[in-house]
């Protein structure tokens, strides 16, 4: 299993953040340890990357099939304030019936028409995916600035349903943790496995990212596998949106800026190789756990915030370079395996 | 299998390393004897503003200095994120809440987001209240700093004494959804309205809004200067543009210029006259009183009548410029 490095990667940084994250007092009055206890491990890095996950789970589909997508954070935004714009006219008592499947609904319709335009761009002009992602990462931040006069959503005086919110993606068992948006993160990975390891569209994903030439003189349809894969990766981000949406029962126009770079980087953490046809959905996962856990190690050991930066950009170029490496490692024993 | 090994590595070493560099607050210590510890939590905007550097040296010293009146040993924890971020922001929150502390005072970024993050805060028993910019549909118990329409309509009244009460005036708007910059903005229109020899640019689209920071400030309020020659008067709802140099490429005697804040670098061009006037923010106040607002509400149970404290706006001028640079080398301890 190819993952198995960064479930150790893992288990080393909570055994380190375990030891030496200290102990606080809680309010009950009782010394807990600061790192590993319910309450952080769910509430301060599970349920926050829940939103990150869904998208890196896209963006990695995308990157296997040998694309990029730049313009996730601002479709992600796109698809939160679609869904509050909506969302915000229903009675605050809607019943879930009605306001759940409303928000998936229009932030995945979003999402998908979005992305359905880049890859259509990508398919008929033929132009590089950063190119035209950097484009529309643009020109959708801008639809963000220019659809909402007040910069953020819900309007004043208006709220999102209970149902939507409070009852839903709000919903608090136990005091600080919120299960709902960790629970979609978990399906949507689930599903991503299942798409990329047991459907003939998702390993015709490996085929196209792992030589595009030969995947089409294999009579497979390329361009019709990267739209699908376009619109695979708009879903997640509407999925995301919707998430975002009713985690903070609002929207703006700065959501999820720049958050393609952090998207980006947990794909590539996650295993996922910029050249194509490698990666998968638990590598997701798992790559943006790793870069939350150091986040989270930053709040834990109480270093100053300027440092996770650093670090988490450190351990992206390690990552990029450990694995060019060995690949070139392991086409030169090939190469002296067939001397 | 070497490639994750050598992550772990790095980010190990990178989590030693950093522990050797710095730590922003030194651990509880546990106390002088008979005292019971009390621990804030402080949230501003971001940590590359000045004010918010200077909010946070005055939520250090008011817990130093406001320990003994409360017979408590005041922890500040300051979980500021590098630059702005709302939901940086909430995070912060729900991990201060985690960390036990009695207290959080917040400069919210965006509301939105950090509303639901103030609520679920109060709900785990923590007093939560604002500073700077508000969240005034969460239930925070108060809100310290400036009255934004007020501010609004102040910088528009200094602007028009300025200006012989004539011309054309546009407004430098920053974070475009910032509520407390949204509300200064309509307090500058508001008071506009009583001013019929003047207008605003562009028949009320004379707003410009840019990323919070100083340089990207400056380029944009160049760029909407040079392309809109008819402006005679600029109000700026925030500083800035003037925390760099050289953000003036104009002749003065042109244009007038009322902004919002007093930074030692926007003292400069007080007094070489591109300023018209400054109105200062409280902002080493925003620490020290917020502290002493969550002091009086943890320990005495006490809250401001109305739920809103209001720091008024100091004007400062050529007069008046070297004493508040004074005052900021104190606060920096320079």
């Amino acid at each position: 299993m190819q993952e198995a490095g960064l479930v150790i990667v893992i288990l080393l940084l909570s055994f380190l953040l375990t030891v030496f994250g200290g102990s606080v007092t809680d309010r009950a009055g009782n010394d807990v340890n600061n790192f590993f206890r319910a309450s952080n491990l769910l509430g301060g890095i599970l349920t926050p990357m829940s939103t990150y996950a869904i998208m890196a789970m896209g963006v990695t589909i995308v990157i296997i099939a040998g694309g990029i997508d730049i313009s996730i954070g601002a479709i992600f935004a796109l698809a939160a304030l679609g869904a509050v714009y909506v969302l915000q006219h229903f009675p605050p008592d809607a019943p879930a019936w009605q306001t759940i499947p409303t928000g998936f609904a229009v932030a995945c319709g979003i999402g998908l028409a979005c992305r359905l335009l880049n890859g259509l761009i990508v398919v008929t002009l033929r132009m590089h995916p950063f190119i035209v992602t950097l484009g529309t990462m643009s020109i959708f931040r801008g639809i963000c600035n220019v659809s909402v006069p007040l910069k953020t959503l819900p309007a004043p005086g208006r709220v999102l349903p209970d149902s939507f919110t409070l009852n839903f993606l709000m919903y608090q068992p136990y005091p600080g943790l919120l299960p709902v948006p960790m629970l979609l993160m978990l399906l949507v990975i689930a599903a991503g496995w299942i798409y990329l390891h047991y459907t003939v569209a998702g390993r015709q994903n490996y085929a196209v990212g792992g030589n595009e030439e030969a995947a089409r003189f294999s009579g497979l349809n390329v361009s019709g596998i990267k739209l699908r894969v376009y619109a695979l990766s708009g879903l997640a981000a509407g999925i995301a949106g919707t998430v975002y949406a009713g985690y903070y029962g609002s929207a703006s126009s700065n959501t999820g800026l720049g958050w393609e770079l952090m998207v980006i980087a947990a794909a590539v953490v996650g295993g996922a190789s910029l050249v194509g046809g490698r990666g998968t959905a638990l590598g997701a996962l798992l790559g943006t756990l790793v870069i939350k856990l150091i986040e989270n190690g930053i709040y834990v050991m109480q270093y100053d915030q300027q440092y996770s930066t650093i670090i988490v950009g450190a351990a992206i170029i390690l990552a990029v370079a450990v694995d060019r490496l060995s690949e070139h490692l392991r086409q030169k024993r090939s190469a002296g395996g067939r001397a | 299998m070497k490639r994750v090994w050598m992550i772990a590595v790095l980010v190990a070493a990178g989590l030693f390393g950093v522990a050797g560099c710095k730590k922003e607050e030194p651990r509880p210590t546990g106390g002088t004897t008979g005292k019971r510890t009390i621990k804030l939590g402080f949230v501003a905007k971001s940590q590359d503003n000045t004010v918010f550097q200077v909010a946070h040296a005055g939520a250090r010293a008011a817990a130093k200095e406001l320990g003994p009146k409360y017979n408590a040993n005041v922890e500040v924890d300051i979980r500021t994120p590098p630059s702005e971020d709302a939901v940086k922001q909430a995070e912060a929150i729900d991990s201060l809440v985690r960390a036990g502390v009695a207290g959080i005072a917040v400069a919210c970024s965006d509301a939105g987001p950090l509303t639901p993050a103030i609520n679920r805060a109060v709900d785990a028993g923590v007093h939560v209240m604002c500073f700077d910019s508000d969240a005034p549909a969460s239930r925070r118990f108060c809100y310290y700093g400036t009255d934004d329409i007020d501010c609004g309509a102040k910088i528009m009244r200094e602007l028009a004494k300025a200006m012989n009460q004539q011309g054309t005036i546009a407004i430098l708007a920053g974070n475009a959804s910032a509520p407390n910059l949204q509300a200064r903005v309509r307090g500058v229109r508001e008071e506009l309205k009583k001013y019929p020899n003047m207008k605003e640019l562009n028949d009320g689209k004379g707003v410009f809004n840019h990323a919070e920071n100083p340089s990207d400030a400056a380029e944009a309020w160049k760029t909407a200067t040079r392309t809109n020659p008819s402006i005679q008067g600029w109000a700026l709802v925030g500083g800035w543009p003037l925390f760099v140099k050289g953000a003036v490429d104009w002749d003065p005697a042109r244009i007038k210029v009322v902004a919002v804040d007093a930074l030692p670098a926007q003292l400069e061009y007080l007094e070489n006259g591109s300023v018209h006037m400054l109105l200062a923010q409280d902002c080493y106040g925003w620490g020290t009183k917020s502290v002493e607002l969550l002091l009086e509400k943890i320990v005495n149970n006490r809250e401001p009548e109305g739920r809103r404290v209001i720091d008024p706006l100091k004007e400062v001028t050529k007069a008046n410029a070297r004493e508040v640079g004074g005052m900021w080398n104190k606060w920096l301890g320079r």
